[in-house]
């Protein structure tokens, strides 16, 4: 009797365990990120050499953990003014990015935390006179980089970020101009405030 | 005021958009005077519609440079586009019109070399019909000289069923040049070539064709 007791306990006690190990590993945990980002386009392509950087807006929602893995969308505006092109008399270009992330939390102590993360976006530049949009672009972004978390209470956090920033875009041109106007190499520095 | 202000915003803001962004042209033209001496400093601009009765004329400007080259790193005109070049002090303006995917291929765009005239370098050659055979008709005319054309349409090298002879024309004074014209016969189809070697000074000619 005591064996089949322990066998039904060892039993019960697997499924319990395999249940507890099966919520951890899908759970639902909305957490949201807004924030400023600054980026800084280097090398010779177009915004690097001809537009100006400004502060653009951030924003990134996270609804599902997977693992330690959390995904989420998010939308960035950013803004470039014209210093001198060579493309034409624009006066700014708005790019629209639409993106989906996956980020995971290292807890450096109860306070602190450092979160990588990977990045891909869909990306629509929006050429501008000073009314009109006289020109459209696609792209597409890949941005590699990390967060660091500084947690204020149990809703609130601040961050900074920092990442690596790659912005392809899908043009026809030829092959000196395809890499010059339809590729650009930025860092981008983020900071803004977590609501979990 | 706030419906007014939205309606001046619908009205002065247009929907379409003049250029393809995904893809960039590099447009090249060549300016010099009668003596083929190269320009410098003759401005041009692009003039694209935005698809609807609005229009851009101020994102592409350039100038001449010193070897008279006018060049244009673009997006492509999304509808039909003009380049415009400015009537100076000096030189008579010229418009090409038909910067589009059906006159051009790749993504250099080469409109050659243009002569630009001032007003006293041209002097008017008039061509006056004279049809003797009722069984000929008049297929093609061309008139082969550094002439004046205010208006170059791209378009007209793409030949169509009907043909309206051009018959009057400004060309360089003091100049060989030739006429060309064809023939057709309306019962036999054959075509007949004609080439006709002629020279203008600075006196107008009327011409009398007769066919």
């Amino acid at each position: 009797m005591k064996k089949i007791t322990l066998l039904l306990l060892f039993v019960f006690g697997i499924s319990y365990s395999q249940e507890i190990k099966r919520d951890k590993i899908i759970d639902l945990e909305p957490s949201m990120r807004i924030g400023v980002v600054l980026p800084i386009h280097f090398g010779d392509n177009i915004l690097s050499k001809e537009f100006n950087n400004n502060i653009g807006f951030n924003t990134n929602f996270s609804f599902i953990k997977i693992y330690d893995l959390k995904l989420s969308f998010g939308f960035e505006y950013q803004k470039y003014n014209e210093t001198n092109s060579s493309i034409g008399i624009i006066n700014h270009i708005n790019k629209y990015s639409y993106s989906i992330q996956s980020d995971y939390t290292i807890n450096l102590n109860p306070k602190y935390a450092i979160i990588p993360f990977v990045n891909y976006a869909y990306a629509d530049l929006n050429f501008k006179n000073s009314i009109n949009s006289i020109a459209k672009q696609k792209g597409n972004e890949i941005r590699i980089g990390s967060y660091l978390d500084y947690k204020l209470n149990n809703t609130f956090s601040m961050y900074v970020g920092f990442n690596y920033y790659k912005l392809f875009n899908d043009i026809k041109a030829s092959s000196q101009d395809k890499k010059y106007y339809g590729t650009s190499d930025a860092f981008q520095i983020s900071l803004g405030i977590e609501l979990n | 005021m706030k419906k007014i202000l939205l309606l001046l915003l619908i009205t002065f803001i247009s929907c379409g958009i003049p250029y393809d962004g995904e893809t960039i042209i590099n447009l090249k033209l060549k300016v010099v005077n009668a003596a083929n001496e190269p320009l410098e400093n003759e401005k041009a601009y692009i003039y694209a519609n935005y698809g609807d009765d609005n229009f851009d004329d101020s994102t592409y400007k350039k100038i001449s440079n010193n070897e008279g080259f006018i060049n244009f790193k673009m997006f492509k005109p999304q509808n039909s586009a003009n380049l415009i070049l400015e009537e100076s002090t000096e030189y008579l303006p010229v418009s090409f019109y038909g910067l589009n995917d059906d006159n051009f291929a790749g993504f250099d765009w080469e409109l050659g070399t243009l002569v630009l005239l001032k007003v006293d370098e041209i002097i008017p050659f008039t061509i006056q019909l004279n049809q003797i055979s009722s069984n000929k008709t008049l297929a093609k005319i061309e008139v082969i000289a550094i002439k004046y054309q205010p208006q170059i349409n791209l378009y007209s090298e793409n030949g169509t069923d009907y043909f309206e002879p051009e018959l009057y024309y400004q060309l360089k004074k003091n100049q060989s040049f030739e006429l060309k014209y064809q023939t057709k016969n309306t019962i036999t189809n054959e075509i007949e070539y004609y080439t006709i070697p002629l020279i203008i000074n600075d006196t107008a000619i009327q011409y009398t064709l007769t066919y």
